[in-house]
């Protein structure tokens, strides 16, 4: 797990900016994820009492009137709340009769370690609308969570609908799954891979990005990457290695930095 | 190591044990820890308290009263 992603994701979850939280430098990854984890819950359970009654009441109701009255009244908060105390058939079913708009408010107030099932659930198809609304809304932090907790078949399928490279790699610093985001960026083509590349060398913060993703590659495919990276300019591996000197992660690279 | 403040034991709702890794962050820390996590509370009390009025002006007056009971809000 990546820190500085961590404390991203844990500042959202506090309404605070990431660096804010400099006073929990103590804590590793782990009890940062932790903290976050147990966080989630705890705001989550506290209107358990609520959301268990309104989903209960919903049970006998049709799917379509249930979908109605989630749309016209509950509202995205009351209703990505409710998801959680929803039989995920029952969510899933509710989840098809709302239009993109609607389910794209619902997608922001979802916790997604909470909605795994649902997110297995929900058609991808549905999905490909609401990522272009989140992405034109620069919601990283949301579909950063959807791109750890959604199953991957789903999550290549929606990354198609990213076309800028910066935007996957602003999903990506959300994203705690460096291993998946690299598995997913080698199946896309050298033209892609080169903006990207192109694209990271605009920011350190996307230096940093890029390197997490390529440190989980292996030998052959960081050796891709640095050939890449050299076709657009050989000055920009010395900027990583001092980036990757910095952060520590110098050993994760050796392939891509020894090509 | 600090102790565990109290009151964010109770503002996770956890164990000491269970949060027992947060003992490596000094009393200070702890305590700007529980200010931000009773904000985040807040903040997650308010939106939700604003969403249920909200769906509340839907329903005829009348009804609102046993709804409320009924959901216990």
């Amino acid at each position: 797990m990546d820190r500085h992603t961590e404390i991203r994701r844990l500042a959202q979850v506090l309404h605070k900016p990431a660096d804010a939280l400099g006073y929990l430098d103590k804590l590793d990854v782990e009890g940062l994820h932790r903290l976050r984890l147990i966080l989630q819950n705890r705001i989550i359970d506290e209107f358990a009492h609520l959301f268990e009654r309104m989903a209960a009441s919903g049970k006998i109701a049709p799917d379509s009137l249930s979908a109605l009255l989630c749309r016209k009244v509950f509202g995205p908060t009351l209703t990505a709340n409710m998801s959680y105390f929803t039989p995920v058939t029952k969510a899933v079913k509710l989840l098809k009769h709302f239009d993109a708009d609607f389910l794209t408010e619902v997608s922001r107030h979802i916790v997604p370690e909470r909605a795994q099932a649902m997110l297995q659930g929900i058609p991808v198809d549905m999905m490909r609308e609401v990522t272009r609304n989140l992405l034109a809304a620069g919601e990283y932090p949301v579909m950063g969570g959807f791109t750890d907790h959604m199953p991957e078949t789903k999550v290549v399928a929606l990354m198609e609908e990213i076309e800028n490279p910066v935007d996957s790699l602003r999903v990506s610093t959300y994203t705690q799954n460096k291993a998946r985001i690299a598995r997913i960026t080698l199946g896309f083509d050298e033209d892609y891979l080169s903006e990207l590349i192109h694209a990271a060398f605009s920011s350190d913060e996307l230096i940093e990005e890029v390197g997490l993703i390529t440190a989980e590659m292996d030998a052959a495919d960081q050796q891709r990457m640095a050939r890449l990276t050299d076709r657009l300019d050989k000055a920009y591996r010395k900027r990583a290695r001092r980036m990757a000197d910095s952060l520590g992660t110098t050993e994760r690279l050796q392939a891509y930095f020894d090509a | 190591m600090s102790k565990l403040n109290d009151q964010l034991i109770g503002a996770l709702d956890q164990s000491a044990e269970a949060l027992g890794f947060l003992e490596v962050l000094g009393e200070a820390d702890q305590s700007q820890l529980l200010l931000d996590i009773d904000s985040a509370r807040r903040e997650h009390h308010r939106q939700i308290v604003a969403s249920l009025e909200e769906a509340l002006e839907h329903i005829p007056r009348l009804i609102r009263g046993p709804i409320r009971k009924l959901f216990g809000v």
